[in-house]
Order: C-alpha cells, then sequence, then structure tokens
C-alpha cells in the first residue's frame, strides 16, 4: 500500500499552473526525492500532501484515505503519523526546543520524556533544550525541526531543503536522519535542490519540470544502513 | 447587486469566523487543562502579565483620570443645585455600569484584538499555523486558546480594579469642589446598588472583551503575504473592534 499518493494533482495559483496533473506514489519503508529550482512548487508539494492545501484537480491520499474526503479532525490523525521539515523552519518561537518537541506528542508519559532527551542528545540538542526556538541559530533550528519530525515515530518523513543553512553539520545531519529511517523502514519523501543529498538518500529520484514529475536515472546508491 | 450582497456578507462571514475560532479556542484550552497538558499551564501563565496585569499600568490611570472627570461634572452640579443624593446615586451608577466598563472594552480593544491580529499574522509568517497543523494540532487551541482564557479572566480583575480606581479619582475633585467627604461618596459609591451596577458593569465588560477577541481572531486569521500585511490587519482589527464595542454598548443601553 502505498503511505501516499498524488494522482492527476494539479495545482493553479493565480494564473500560473503550479503543478500539472503530478502522478506520484510513495510505498511503505521507500525512499523518493523531487529535486526543483527555487519556486517550482516544492513546498506545495508538501501542503497538498498533509492537507493543508486542496489541489484544483486530482486526488492525493495519505496513509491510504482520501484527503479530500476526510474531515479535519482525521486529516489532523493521519498527520500525526508523519514527520515534517518546513523550507525555512517551522519551529514555534515562543516555545523552548523541548516544548516544540513535546508539542510533536500526544502525551508526556515517562517515554515520551526519554525519546525527547534521547533526540535531543542525537541532535546535538541538550544544551539548547530549554531555549526559546526564536532564540536559536539557523542550523539549531534546522536540527531541532530534524528532531520534531521524529520524535513520533513516524511512518512517513517528508523533508523539505531538512539541511538548509546547517551547513557546518550537515554531513552529520544527513548520516543521522539516514540512519533514523533507513534501518527502521521508514517512507520519505525528500523535497530538495541538492542533487547530492537526493541521490544518497533516496532510492528513486524526480524532477519538477514546468509543474510535471520527470523521473531521473536511479540513484547512485542505496545508502549503508548501518553507516 | 451580487457584488453588494457578496461585500454586505463579509463582515457576517468574518464575524461567523470569529465567534468558530473563539468557541474552538475555548474548547480546546479547556480540554488541554483537563489532561492536565503542562505546556498549556505555561502558556496560560505566560499571557497572564500580557492581558491581565501589564494592561493595568495604563488602564488604572485611564480609569482615575475618568473619574476625575466626571466628578468635576458632578461637582459643578452640586454646586448649582445642591441636590446630593440624585447626584450622587446617578454618578456612582453611570461610572461603574457604563463608563468604566466601556474605558476598560476600548483598552482591550487597543489591546486584545490588535495583539491577536499582530500574532497570527505573524505566526502565519513564520509559518507557525502550518507546523501546528502538520503536528496535528489545532492551531486554534494552541495559539488562541492561553490568550483566550487570560482575556476572560482579566474582565472581572479589570472591571473591579478600574472601578475603584475610577471611584478614588471622582472623590477627589467632590471633595475639592462640592465639599462632599469621603464617607458620603463612599456610602454612595460601595452601597449595595453600586455593586449590582459594578456586576452589570462587568458583564458589559466580559462581552466587550469577547467582541475584541473574536475580531482580533477573525482579523487575524486572514493569511498574511508580508510583513506589512500585519501591520495592516492590526489597524483593521482595531477599527472594526471600535465599531463592534459602541454597537454592543448602544444596544445594551437601548434594551437594558
Amino acid at each position: 500500500m502505498s503511505v501516499l499518493a498524488f494522482e492527476g494533482v494539479s495545482l493553479i495559483l493565480g494564473q500560473a499552473r503550479l503543478l500539472d496533473r503530478i502522478d506520484l506514489r510513495v510505498g511503505a519503508g521507500e525512499r523518493v526525492a523531487i529535486l526543483a529550482d527555487s519556486g517550482a512548487g516544492k513546498s506545495w508539494l508538501l501542503r497538498l500532501a498533509i492537507g493543508l492545501a486542496a489541489p484544483a484537480s486530482g486526488t492525493v491520499t495519505l496513509m491510504g484515505i482520501d484527503l479530500a474526503d476526510a474531515d479535519a479532525d482525521t486529516r489532523r490523525l493521519l498527520r500525526a503519523r508523519c514527520g515534517m521539515t518546513m523550507q525555512g523552519g517551522s519551529l514555534l518561537g515562543d516555545l523552548s526546543v523541548e516544548e516544540n518537541l513535546r508539542l510533536a506528542l500526544a502525551g508526556g508519559s515517562g517515554g515520551a520524556a526519554r525519546r525527547i532527551d534521547r533526540l535531543l542528545l542525537e541532535f546535538a540538542l541538550e544544551q539548547a533544550a530549554a531555549t526559546r526556538a526564536d532564540a536559536l541559530s539557523i542550523g539549531q533550528r534546522r536540527r531541532a525541526e530534524l528532531a520534531r519530525a521524529f520524535v513520533r515515530d513516524p511512518d512517513l518523513l517528508i523533508l523539505d531543503e531538512p539541511f538548509e543553512g546547517a551547513f557546518a553539520r550537515s554531513d552529520a545531519l544527513e548520516a543521522q536522519v539516514r540512519r533514523r529511517v533507513v534501518p527502521q523502514g521508514r517512507a520519505l519523501l525528500l523535497l530538495t535542490q541538492d542533487e547530492g543529498l537526493a541521490a544518497r538518500l533516496c532510492e528513486r529520484v524526480y524532477r519538477l519540470e514546468q509543474g510535471r514529475l520527470v523521473q531521473q536515472a536511479a540513484a547512485v546508491t542505496v545508502p549503508d544502513a548501518a553507516s | 447587486m451580487a457584488a453588494v450582497t457578496g461585500g454586505a456578507l463579509k463582515p457576517v462571514a468574518a464575524i461567523g469566523a470569529g465567534l468558530w475560532l473563539t468557541a474552538r479556542a475555548g474548547s480546546g484550552l479547556a480540554r488541554r487543562l483537563w489532561r492536565g497538558e503542562s505546556l498549556a499551564q505555561r502558556q496560560l501563565a505566560d499571557s497572564l502579565p500580557v492581558h491581565v496585569w501589564r494592561p493595568l499600568r495604563t488602564l488604572l490611570p485611564l480609569a482615575a483620570l475618568a473619574g476625575i472627570i466626571a466628578g468635576i461634572g458632578a461637582a459643578r452640579l452640586l454646586a448649582l443645585y445642591n441636590a446630593q443624593i440624585p447626584v450622587l446615586t446617578a454618578l456612582a451608577d453611570v461610572l461603574l455600569r457604563d463608563v468604566v466598563p466601556l474605558l476598560v472594552g476600548l483598552f482591550a480593544c487597543g489591546s486584545v484584538s490588535v495583539a491577536l491580529a499582530a500574532r497570527l499574522g505573524a505566526m502565519g509568517l513564520a509559518r507557525e499555523i502550518d507546523a501546528l497543523e502538520a503536528l496535528g494540532r489545532d492551531p486554534a487551541a494552541h495559539a488562541l486558546g492561553p490568550a483566550l482564557g487570560a482575556v476572560l479572566l482579566s474582565a472581572p480583575i479589570h472591571m473591579c480594579l478600574a472601578g475603584l480606581a475610577a471611584i478614588i479619582g471622582c472623590g477627589l475633585p467632590l471633595g475639592l469642589i462640592a465639599n462632599v467627604g469621603w464617607p458620603l461618596w463612599t456610602s454612595f459609591a460601595l452601597s449595595h446598588d453600586a455593586a449590582q451596577a459594578m456586576l452589570t458593569g462587568m458583564g458589559k465588560l466580559l462581552l466587550y472583551a469577547l467582541i475584541a477577541f473574536v475580531i482580533g481572531s477573525a482579523v487575524g486569521a486572514k493569511p498574511a503575504r508580508a510583513p506589512a500585511d500585519i501591520g495592516r490587519r492590526a489597524i483593521t482589527a482595531f477599527t472594526a473592534g471600535l465599531l463592534g464595542i459602541f454597537t454592543a454598548a448602544a444596544l445594551w443601553t437601548a434594551l437594558a
């Protein structure tokens, strides 16, 4: 079963057709990348995928449920099974890093606290746990957002330019993301401009050109799960 | 014709959206507090200084000044007619039933509706609303709920304290110009009838604060595309809030 499927999805913004009959399936455990230049509509794909925007035509199915038929509560439940990072960051500025992570969890049990502590450690955020998100550096924000994406043990990850601004640690972050995606068999939809990153992390790579998805040559290597 | 109908329906739709958001904010906050969510408690505690305590620094002097103005008018009247019982009774009543609630309501319009419209606009621009949706959380419960709790708590506190400030402000010119001593003035201002007027004023203030909240959330919920939009939204929220509060005050007075 596909965890995410776009069938004939089009999106029109103003007079421009940003997405034109997009077909895409991301199966359980599959890693798919979409390469696109700035302004080509990558972030709209994320919004469509989780039901934050409705397509002009076509259907978007998340976890097997057509988002057009799902009410607001159902859409929230479906989103709760996904982990996301948004381009430019989307942490809640008036909450601390730890609170941003806790917000992603439904309960505040001891297990949840341990999971948050572990993620803070893995993403080198333990010193910044109590710092308000709006006081973090750009790199710290990206790490916090990535940690938040993983905190719910998601079935599907949708990462929109996940390492943007985290230049100094991008290799370590990439390895960290790989460790949390590949061995766990999580599905990944990576939206990026970075061809190398797409090839290293994903099995299938598409390019978004003039609103259409064009499949690229198969990724060079499937990364070693243990690396 | 269709354009005219559409234009007339816009404010109705905005009020409907504001009411819906406010209801969701209230029920969402109640659920979060009921579950013992520590983040909700912390957010509510953070909202209290913003909506309850900090406005008092401006609100109390304003209420005292309004009391002084009303007291000067009443003192001049007393100097002419020496009708202490009707003048002082009417003064305490109008002060606590109409003047102070309207004053605090206008202040709420300036602080609550503007603050909410600006905050929601900024959250939208920073993709925080999207983030809450993406996390499977209701943005109304998280972004508006704590503010709603604080605003509702602020109404009785502001009414009591602003009422006292107005009574004290009023007593000064009454004593200086009309020779009305504090024991006499407080026997009118703190009487059973004045307490009833204060309760009515509290009810009005609660309504005004809710109007400010509904308008602030309705205006702020419109998507902002640029930082300049936030300023424009704040002005819209303020002017619409003024109109809403004065309309409610006029209707209440006419129908009471």
